[in-house]
């Protein structure tokens, strides 16, 4: 379990976070959404230690900021939000130097393993600035993976921390990307995705927390979040919340929207 | 079970350079073996490397001519040549890592400016100095005031770029242009104060030579040099994760701050050293891990001991020619190696366009 508690971050003596808590359980895909600049990404960096935040953040009952850095590269792996590469690396040894930092020594073909997964096979002799955006993306993630490749770690369960891992993906990959996901919680680990699209969240994340300028509006799981009235109050625009036939699942189209202008 | 492992022919994966950059290591290695034989065959007395194995081999003694050539003068030039060429090359690498940036130099950390700046004013005022001291100091007054410049501008940098336990390698990087500008203008206050002889030096000095090498100098410098290089392959994967930039190298368990205090710091006595014995010699801290990074691709776990080796064989090389072209005197090396070196790499640049944009 990883625990958030009474979080707050200030940015430039601007407060940008504030008072969040938030308890993300291992086996489950726990989703971070919310407007542009509303504080996800500000949180998912809170949590991984690049910001200096009041409050405690605690990774299965340890406090996070008592782990030493290359514990805790053992036991969760951040796909950042982009990533721009000094140097021609190929796309190989950036994967590989997911592998380096992991908990226990890999075999070497697990970077090619990796970049199956992400679809990427056959990719591996290319130089990575060479890729589109969205390549450059899951060869990030076939790297995230290599790092906490085993879902269940010495330590307990390991972690992906992911900024909008889909944001810059067609379709067909975003549900790829998105099913690795749920496989890798499935398996018991633990995952937290800032995501970008509601529909994919509400298809794939068991918990949800809902950010608005610096605040957790909701938390919950899916049907509890993604209503009408919380998703227009977060949005600024009158959003209608529709659900899919059995399974019941929610979903949002720009089509349904009343321009707040309008009305 | 890892040698079982690493000599079972197994096919690398494409984009795996790690067999070529091995591969690389091994004939660099040849190479600095074979010009350091050259380069001890080669200087303004007929002394011949093969005539001295012949006599050794005989078993008769070399005549104390011969000896002197070759222990004293041939022998501490090319140590100090391999010494300093793998000092430059090895920074440069280094450098272009932490700053995530090719073009970066040892330059940068403002160890040059403060290195020249420290030559300058021992030359200029060195006269002015009472006579016990100079006498005590004699020739190592240049070198030591060389290595003082260049490690306080350094230190200075460093403290300017670092608050609260976190080194802005952005503001060290424009704190180093503005020192640099500080020290240049120094130093020219100081060249207008000299006169014709010490400006002869100066200029010799700027250029860089391997012409007063003693064993002394190696002595000194050679252990911080040695000391500085030993740190560069715990530094190496690091570097690797700092090409992802400074967050995912931390999410990677790398201790960022430790490891960039442990690159500047070296790369400081590293250059320091260096500069001091011989001068400001360009070129190599960019040109050698740029060349490397084209051949066996930038993994600084082989960009840096190859680094290394290229720059020392390079250096000694390029020391060769200063010592032939306009024999019996000299040329500054300085000016063989931007001879030579900029032709060569504006060629490089040009059919391999594509690489450099990335
Ligand atoms: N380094 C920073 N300094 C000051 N303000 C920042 C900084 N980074 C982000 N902010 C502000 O914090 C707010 C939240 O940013 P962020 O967490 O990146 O939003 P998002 O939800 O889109 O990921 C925004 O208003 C942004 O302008
Ligand atoms: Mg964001």
């Amino acid at each position: 379990m990883l625990t958030v508690d009474h979080v707050s971050v200030w940015l430039a003596r601007k407060r940008v976070l504030e008072d969040i808590s938030l308890r993300a359980e291992a086996g489950q895909i726990t989703a971070i959404v919310g407007p542009n600049g509303s504080g996800k990404t500000t949180l998912l960096r809170a949590i991984t230690q690049e910001l200096p935040y009041a409050g405690k953040i605690y990774l299965e009952g340890t406090e996070i900021g008592a782990l030493r850095g290359w514990e805790l590269a053992a036991r969760r792996a951040v796909l950042p939000q982009a990533s721009r590469i000094a140097f021609p690396f190929t796309v190989l040894e950036i994967v590989r130097l997911g592998l380096s930092a992991g908990a226990t020594a890999a075999p070497d073909t697990r970077a090619l393993e990796a970049l199956a997964r992400v679809g990427l096979s056959g990719f591996e002799g290319r130089y990575y600035q060479e890729l589109s955006g969205g390549e450059q993306q899951r060869v990030q993630l076939a790297r995230v993976l290599t790092q906490v490749w085993a879902p269940i770690g010495p330590h307990g369960p390991c972690w992906l921390l992911l900024d909008e891992p889909v944001s810059s993906l067609d379709i067909g990959h975003q549900l790829e990307v998105m099913e690795l996901a749920a496989d890798y919680a499935a398996r018991g680990g633990g995952v937290i995705a800032v995501m970008h699209d509601l529909n994919l969240t509400a298809m794939f994340a068991q918990q949800i927390i809902l950010l608005a300028s610096g605040h957790a509006i909701a938390q919950g799981p899916p049907a509890h979040v993604l209503t009408d009235d919380l998703l227009s109050r977060a949005y600024g625009c009158d959003l209608q919340v529709g659900t899919s036939p059995a399974p019941p699942i929610p979903y949002v189209l720009p089509q349904m929207a009343r321009r707040t202008i309008q009305s | 079970m890892t040698l079982a492992l690493s000599s079972e022919p197994f096919a690398r994966p494409q984009g795996d350079r790690r067999g070529r950059a091995r591969m690389a290591g091994w004939v660099l290695a040849l190479v600095l073996v074979l010009t350091s034989s050259v380069s001890l065959n080669v200087g303004a007395s007929g002394v011949n490397l093969l005539e001295i194995i012949g006599t050794l081999a005989r078993g008769d003694a070399l005549d104390a001519r011969t000896r002197l050539i070759l222990f004293d003068i041939r022998l501490p030039r090319l140590a100090m040549g391999i010494l300093v060429g793998a000092a430059l090359a090895v920074s440069g690498a280094v450098m272009q890592g932490l700053f995530r940036n090719p073009l970066a130099d040892p330059g940068l950390v403002g160890v040059g400016a403060g290195a020249g700046l420290g030559a300058i004013t021992a030359i200029v005022l060195g006269a002015s100095l009472p006579v016990t001291m100079q006498a005590g100091l004699g020739i190592y007054l240049v070198p030591v005031a060389a290595f003082l410049g260049g490690w306080l501008t350094t230190i200075l940098l460093y403290q300017i770029s670092t608050s609260r336990g976190r080194t802005s390698v952005a503001v060290m990087l424009l704190g180093g242009i503005a020192m640099g500008a500080l020290a240049g203008a120094l130093s020219g206050i100081l060249i207008y104060m000299a006169d014709d002889a010490q400006l002869r030096d100066l200029t010799f000095w700027g250029l860089g030579s391997l012409a007063g090498a003693t064993w002394t100098k190696i002595w000194i410098a050679g252990p911080l040099i040695v000391l500085a290089l030993a740190a560069a392959p715990f530094l190496a994967r690091a570097l690797n994760g700092l090409a992802l930039g400074e967050a995912p190298a931390a999410h990677l368990g790398i201790p960022v701050q430790r490891m960039k205090n442990i690159a500047i710091l070296s790369v400081a006595a590293a250059t320091g050293a260096a500069v001091a014995v011989s001068g400001g010699i360009g070129f190599i801290g960019i040109v050698v891990p740029h060349l490397l990074r084209l051949l066996i691709g930038p993994d600084h776990r082989y960009l840096l001991p190859n680094a290394a080796l290229l720059g020392a064989s390079l250096l000694i090389a390029a020391d060769m020619v200063a010592r032939v072209v306009i024999a019996p005197a000299e040329l500054p090396i300085g000016i063989v190696t931007a001879t030579l070196g900029g032709p060569f790499f504006l060629w490089i640049l040009l059919r391999n366009r594509t690489l450099l944009d990335m």
